[in-house]
């Protein structure tokens, strides 16, 4: 026995070919916010002068940081482990890293908790499309089109009270909601290559096809008779015409490197663990930066041209500077009333969600697999006792989710929280450790193994010093910004604060047993010889 | 930013989505098409 490479007993899963994992990693990434909430932060703020720190974030913070961890990743596979836990311990050489880890568990867990509903909301909006529309009367005051998509979307969601989805017997959004959850359980029961990659390599081009064929159907659109302003030209003028103004704000800048940063689900703890599964002389160099292009494709193309504009030329520009506040709000209240309008609407509204539910769905399949692998190796048990446990925890999740609705209180407290603030946590772990505590020359050789093509030099300055440095930046806006608001709202009274304490206390009981499992999992490992510290370089 | 597309913005339209997709092609290519006796590159900085 190698004291140091000791595998787990039960059998390593593996990735079909090059081309798998790298969809898999982009549909990871590929969500809801390539299409809604980034096109809406672009009109937000500058429009095409938002892609001058666009694109700087992405090339100084997403991609090196998504290099990092595909390598960190790769590495930990290496020496037997999976868990972001492990593998950060590793990274780290000891019990801080392997404890911050545990969030690189959380993270993908506790979003699963309410990503799986928002999954299942578009397919119900795909189901009720297919059925002939959501109800709107086209021909209806535009007041009373949105009060009709407010209530719509509102009632599917029970935002009006907690367990309002219950009060007159159980809604329909919640029998789809359990087909959505039984297909992710399915997929990721099926493992990496039968389940999530095989489900990736046909979502993938499916998601392109529709959305290049919505997109030439957008881009041809007439104004509607008698409007002004609502031109093809004028959507993308919206969305694309600069205002340099927008760069001397700060918050520009930071909604930016947000949007870059959650957008490639770094920090995530997706990457490390499906990078775990590739062998030393698999590229990561060029796989990262395929899965990140990937990414941008969906997101500038296809998400930069189609809804802003489709959602100009028939709502105006004042209807559709309401719905870029939120990524909820233009998908599911202002683009409902475009496909009212638009010839065919209900066949492309139809097209619309199913791309959201394909993009959906190819994230939430990551999230329960990061879970899965950590109680495998953590407790030692096969991967119907894991698929078990992560259903239940899922299941719970969810549940707590579906119930405390009342406007939309828990999602929104996890999703700031768990899908926010501790992606920036572990992202600033995973820099730091490459670049300092394993050491960045290292880090890059160990990147390197196997690569079709090299890192640039200079990326060695920018994961040392300059990612770091920048992430700190966003961080402090970050804390600056965002943050007093809701911590004021989860100190403060009324319902709303609350639910916003349950939902922490919910948050805390799960850390708890995530630590609890991290600590036996570490335990076991040790006494089977494995080097949980990353003491010893890896041998294979 | 209420006016029709203006040059400026043609030109941070185009731009943008000509990168994405010129880098988005060119990955593809390097992983779809690799060169046959293209050997595995040793450990260590690029040049």
């Amino acid at each position: 026995m190698t004291n140091q490479t000791q595998q787990s007993s039960a059998p390593t899963q593996q990735w079909g070919s090059r081309l798998g994992v790298i969809l898999a990693v982009a549909g990871s990434a590929v969500g809801l916010g390539n299409f809604l909430r980034f096109p809406g932060n672009a009109a937000e703020n500058g429009g095409g002068a938002f892609m001058i720190p666009y694109f700087l974030a992405l090339v100084l913070l997403g991609i090196p940081i998504g290099w990092a961890e595909w390598a960190m990743g790769r590495y930990g596979g290496r020496k037997g482990f999976h868990g972001a836990p492990a593998i950060l311990g590793v990274w780290c050489k000891g019990p801080a890293g392997r404890y911050l880890g545990v969030l690189g568990v959380l993270i993908p867990l506790g979003v699963y908790f309410y990503y799986v509903l928002i999954e299942s909301w578009c397919l119900y909006y795909v189901v009720q499309y297919l059925g002939g529309g959501i109800g709107i009367d086209p021909t209806a005051a535009v007041e009373a089109q949105v009060k009709v998509t407010r209530g719509f979307f509102s009632d599917i969601t029970g935002a009006g009270a907690n367990g309002a989805l219950f009060t007159n017997g159980v809604h329909p959004i919640v029998w789809t909601f359990l087909v959505t959850a039984a297909l992710n359980v399915w997929f990721v029961y099926r493992g990496l290559s039968k389940g999530i990659e095989a489900v990736c390599k046909y979502a993938m081009p499916v998601m392109a096809i529709l959305g290049i064929v919505i997109l030439a159907r957008v881009l041809t659109l007439d104004a509607p008779a008698g409007t002004t302003g609502q031109s093809v030209n004028d959507g993308l003028g919206f969305l694309w015409n600069p205002n340099f103004d927008k760069l001397k704000d700060f918050k520009t800048w930071l909604a930016a490197a947000g949007q870059i940063f959650f957008s490639l689900s770094v920090g995530f703890g997706v990457i490390i663990n499906y990078a775990s599964y590739m062998k030393k002389k698999d590229d990561v160099v060029l796989s990262g930066l395929t899965a990140s292009a990937t990414n941008e494709f969906f997101e500038v193309v296809l998400g930069g041209l189609i809804t802003i504009t489709a959602s100009v030329v028939f709502v105006g520009v004042a209807l559709t500077m309401q719905g870029t506040g939120g990524t909820m709000s233009l998908g599911f209240k202002t683009l409902p009333m475009v496909f009212a309008q638009m010839p065919a609407g209900n066949l492309f509204g139809a097209a619309f969600f199913l791309i959201l539910f394909l993009a959906a769905i190819t994230s939430s399949l990551s999230m329960l697999q990061p879970t899965k692998a950590w109680l495998e190796e953590s407790l030692g048990v096969d991967k119907k006792v894991s698929t078990t446990i992560v259903t239940f925890w899922g299941l719970l999740g969810n549940a707590f989710v579906i119930w405390h609705s009342r406007n939309l209180i828990a999602l929104d407290t996890i999703d700031f929280w768990v899908g926010t603030f501790f992606i920036l946590v572990v992202a600033a772990v995973q820099i730091v450790a490459f670049g300092w505590i394993f050491g960045v020359d290292k880090g890059l050789a160990e990147a390197h193994e196997g690569a079709t093509m090299r890192i640039p030099p200079v990326f060695r300055f920018v994961i040392k010093f300059v990612a770091p440095l920048y992430l700190g930046v966003v961080i402090a806006g970050f804390c600056a910004f965002n943050l007093p608001g809701y911590l004021a709202t989860l100190f403060g009274e009324g319902a709303d604060a609350a639910d916003a304490r349950k939902t922490w206390l919910f948050l805390l009981a799960t850390i708890a047993a995530l630590i609890a499992i991290t600590y036996v999992g570490a335990g076991r490992m040790r006494k089977r010889g494995m080097d949980i510290d990353g003491r010893l370089p890896a041998t294979d | 930013m209420l006016a029709t597309l203006t040059a400026l913005g043609w030109t941070f339209m185009l731009l943008s989505i000509g990168g994405v997709c010129t880098l988005t092609f060119w990955c593809f290519k390097k992983v779809l098409f690799p060169p046959h006796d293209e050997p595995n590159l040793p450990p260590g900085l690029g040049p």
